[in-house]
């Protein structure tokens, strides 16, 4: 029961983000006709940052689990998460705006303002999601709670909310 | 930095399929982008569901992976494991109690509410839920067998392709739901 306990209430904390992240993209809804093809970068987007920062928290979580890391600094499991994943952020970003630009072409939204947007919003989303995901991986980790069971969604939620702002900021700046 | 190159090698593929799968997600939206433009509800909700499902998508694949370490599961008669049902009973229960409050918190929030509007979105959710939760459950219990038994640490793969996987589901058959239903 405790489980699912925190598999729900992690959950619903999911949810309740993802509904605000909705609430902002229906808000400011001119940014999706205002770059053409931005419904098909959109949802790779999330999902890429959820993809990144989850595995990232697994990895630091299971390292957690075995014991091979105690401590955020000096430590070279950590040293070499965080580069791997600035570098993975990086190549992500470039690589789904590309394809979107293909897909939007093939589907005739031929618009190259979509790769510059999705490399700037990548890049910004990036640069506030791996700080968070390192420590909240070890905050819920030294409240007791089983990361495996929380930081999934509670990383997916922040992702949401910082991937829609990111984006709605880097259509202000290339668009 | 020999574990960077590890995580960067074991990852690069993952995400490359990732972008592939999530952008086919994305026409599907594409192709219904005047009907989530009008109804609040739809454009509220579909964050939130892809959130929710690639979240429970993440909780299956990192307890699985964590439960292989430990030892609790052996590849050899995994069918067989009180953890695993019991893991699958509590996500099936967890996924269904979010979609009920997706819809109800999404009416609320929009502000627009229409009693038939309300009960086709409600079942779109829960249909879309319950087929994708179990879909990825089972990519990530068999997918997670397979990468473990390669050698290779299922948390750089598995959780970007159970994620990725409940995403373009989702997305897809959200589409094609809007079309039908509405």
């Amino acid at each position: 029961m405790r489980e699912f306990n925190q598999m729900l209430s992690a959950e619903i904390i999911a949810v309740t983000g993802g509904i605000l992240a909705g609430g902002i993209l229906a808000f400011y809804k001119g940014v999706i006709t205002a770059v053409p093809g931005l419904l098909v970068f959109l949802p790779g987007f999330l999902q890429l940052r959820g993809a990144l920062s989850g595995a990232l928290s697994a990895r630091v979580s299971t390292a957690l689990h075995l014991g091979t890391v105690k401590h955020l600094k000096n430590s070279p499991i950590i040293r070499g998460n965080f580069t791997a994943t600035v570098i993975l952020t990086v190549i992500a970003s470039v690589l789904l705006s590309f394809f979107a630009y293909f897909i939007s072409s093939l589907l005739g939204y031929s618009d190259a303002t979509i790769i510059f947007v999705g490399i700037t919003a990548g890049i910004i989303s990036g640069a506030l999601m791996i700080p968070i995901t390192f420590f909240l991986c070890f905050y819920v980790y030294k409240k007791g709670l089983d990361p495996d069971n929380v930081i999934g969604p509670y990383i997916s939620t922040i992702g949401d909310v910082v991937c829609m702002a990111s984006l709605i900021l880097a259509v202000v700046i290339i668009a | 930095m020999k574990l960077s190159v590890k995580i960067i090698k074991e990852s690069l593929v993952a995400l490359v399929i990732v972008s592939l799968i999530s952008s086919i997600g994305g026409i599907g939206l594409q192709a219904v982008e005047e009907n989530l433009l009008v109804l609040a509800p739809l454009i509220i909700i579909f964050p939130a569901m892809n959130n929710m499902l690639g979240g429970l998508g993440c909780i299956v694949s990192s307890k699985f992976t964590t439960l292989l370490y430990l030892g609790k599961i052996k590849p050899k008669n995994w069918k067989s494991s009180k953890d695993i049902k019991q893991m699958m009973a509590r996500i099936i229960a967890v996924s269904v109690v979010s979609a009920v409050y997706l819809v109800v918190l999404a009416f609320l929030i929009s502000a627009e509410f229409s009693l038939g509007v309300f009960i086709k979105v409600f079942l779109m959710i829960l249909i879309i839920t319950v087929v994708v939760t179990l879909s990825v459950s089972i990519i990530a219990v068999i997918g997670g067998l397979y990468i473990h038994k390669k050698n290779m640490d299922p948390d750089n793969f598995l959780i970007p392709i159970s994620t990725a996987t409940a995403d373009m589901l989702s997305l897809l058959m959200f589409s094609v739901m809007i079309i039908v239903f509405f």
